[in-house]
């Protein structure tokens, strides 16, 4: 598969936490960027289940949990763990280079 | 035939269907709801929802053609009349029969209803489906006087809504204190002032004797011989669990349909999960009947797995090898919205000894810790969502806490968790 160049930068490495995220906004679309034990991620930022921001959300191994209904998802892959949550979140390839976070947006 | 019969047509059930789909069962499932509408989030209904602020669509918990995919049939309007156990059959009712292999009970709750005098005039008001919802929606209007019988949730967040839509509010409230069944004398203050400070009048201490009018309910009577007049009049003072078809069916209950620990009745055939159950916690060690959504979706979810270990023939047999029977056993959890205030309670605070608050009230960010023998028994959360969170771990493994460190504001909440637990 042939990657493009939309590469973004979206932040330092250090500036997230271990085991935590930070929200990351790019136009009109919003972001989660992960730290986690397996790397770091990236998800679309609002929970797949009502209008919340995952940005307050925790982060416990590689699973983000909802800071509204406590709905939880894999972060490597997007998948929605359990209800209330049932439809999973889109995910993004990272890549990190010089210390920074760069972010493939299509 | 069909093979499973769920009898029950909200989250519970819903969860019980997506559950089932994820681990790849097969055999039919039928549903027999007595509402109109497919299952939706109840929760929502004092909520945004009252508020105009979600659409109807939105409350579902799957859609129509969701369902259809899933392979569910539906039967809405419907009511279960009778349940004959020997025979594994159900008679609805319109008359109709209807057999089954497994049968899932989820009945839910009903608001418990005043039948004081004056119960039957018309606009007294309960809040429990969404028709209730929409008759709301309907008489609220800005200047219009609402009374409201009982301080739980759903009668603060319908106040908190009506008099941020312009309505002139009235709370009465039997207890001394408001939420006096769920939390603590410091939450119920910094609630209370919120309420007042945004303009509604709370009364303690009182009980409703009466309901008045004609043929309209234009105010309450009360036990200290006032009435007090309203356009309308909405009751909230708990709710039932729906146990009466279980118990005419031999099924054993006590305050609610008794299960075990894999939502199992007396009948190995008959499951129950949610609002309709009574099951024994193992955190609290005691039994439980729990009016909530967690509880709706962890006693769901268990069902599920039963449901599918019992018929291996009928499920992916690569998810089988991977099956570890699972009981029920979670932290009860809570949560309400009034204002600009997400309240989030892990546990049962019931017993507690002393509270210690981390966080500044004034703010309106802050946990209050509930504890007993140097535990965290139970947290109210306001506006403080990560701390809510790390508790339920703190609270349900049961580790010993020293107090000072849990207001620390210097000491990072989830680094502090973390090195309690690895005790």
């Amino acid at each position: 598969m042939m990657m493009n160049e939309n590469w973004v930068l979206a932040c330092a490495a250090d500036d997230i936490d271990e085991e935590d995220l930070i929200r990351f906004d790019h136009g009109d679309k919003t972001f989660c960027i992960y730290n986690t034990e397996k790397g770091f991620y990236a998800t679309d930022g609002m929970c797949t289940h009502e209008d919340e921001h995952l940005e307050s959300g925790l982060v416990i191994g590689t699973v983000v949990e909802c800071p509204l209904h406590q709905g939880r998802f894999d972060i490597p892959t997007g998948k929605a763990l359990g209800a209330p949550v049932c439809v999973n979140l889109i995910t993004y390839v990272v890549k990190k280079e010089d210390g920074n976070i760069y972010l493939n947006i299509d | 035939m069909s093979s499973i019969v769920i009898v029950g047509g909200g989250q519970t059930a819903a969860a019980i269907i997506h559950d089932l789909h994820e681990l790849d069962y097969q055999r039919d499932i039928t549903l027999i709801s007595e509402e109109s509408y497919l299952p939706y989030e109840r929760p929502p209904l004092s909520k945004k929802y009252l508020a105009g602020e979600l659409t109807e669509e939105s409350l579902l918990c799957h859609s129509a053609q969701k369902y259809q995919e899933m392979g569910v049939n539906f039967l809405l309007d419907s009511r279960v009349d009778s349940l004959d156990r020997n025979n594994k059959r159900l008679t609805l009712n319109d008359n109709q029969q209807m057999g089954y292999s497994k049968l899932v009970l989820a009945t839910g709750s009903r608001v418990r209803r005043l039948s004081i005098p004056g119960h039957d005039l018309k606009g007294i008001c309960y809040l429990r489906t969404i028709e209730d919802a929409h008759y709301l929606q309907r008489v609220f209007k800005r200047g219009k006087r609402l009374l409201i019988c009982g301080a739980g949730y759903v009668g603060l967040e319908v106040a908190a809504i009506a008099v941020t839509m312009g309505m002139n509010v009235t709370v009465l409230e039997m207890e001394n204190r408001i939420l006096n069944r769920v939390a603590g004398p410091e939450l119920a203050e910094f609630y209370s002032n919120k309420h007042k400070q945004s303009g509604v009048e709370i009364i303690n201490n009182i009980k409703i004797t009466a309901f008045s009018g004609t043929e309209y309910v234009d105010g309450v009577i009360c036990n200290n011989g006032q009435k007090y007049s309203a356009n309308m009049v909405l009751v909230g003072v708990g709710v039932l669990p729906n146990q009466e078809l279980a118990e005419q069916a031999g099924i054993l209950v006590d305050n609610g349909i008794l299960v075990d620990e894999y939502c199992c009745t007396n009948d190995p055939n008959i499951f129950a999960a949610g609002d309709c159950t009574n099951h024994y916690n193992f955190i609290y060690r005691r039994r439980l009947r729990l009016e909530s959504v967690q509880n709706a979706l962890g006693q769901a979810k268990v069902v599920a797995s039963e449901l599918s270990f019992a018929e291996p023939l009928f499920t992916e047999s690569s998810i089988l090898e991977d099956r570890i029977r699972t009981s029920y056993n979670e932290l009860p959890w809570f949560w309400s919205e009034q204002y600009d205030l997400r309240l989030q309670t892990a546990g049962l605070s019931q017993g507690y000894e002393t509270t210690v608050i981390r966080g500044d009230i004034a703010s309106q960010s802050f946990t209050l810790f509930y504890l007993l023998n140097d535990r965290i028994i139970a947290t109210d959360s306001v506006n403080d969502s990560k701390v809510f969170m790390l508790s339920k771990s703190l609270i349900s493994e049961g580790v010993q806490v020293d107090a000072e460190q849990l207001i620390d504001r210097e000491i990072n909440f989830k680094k502090l968790s973390k090195i309690l637990l690895s005790q």
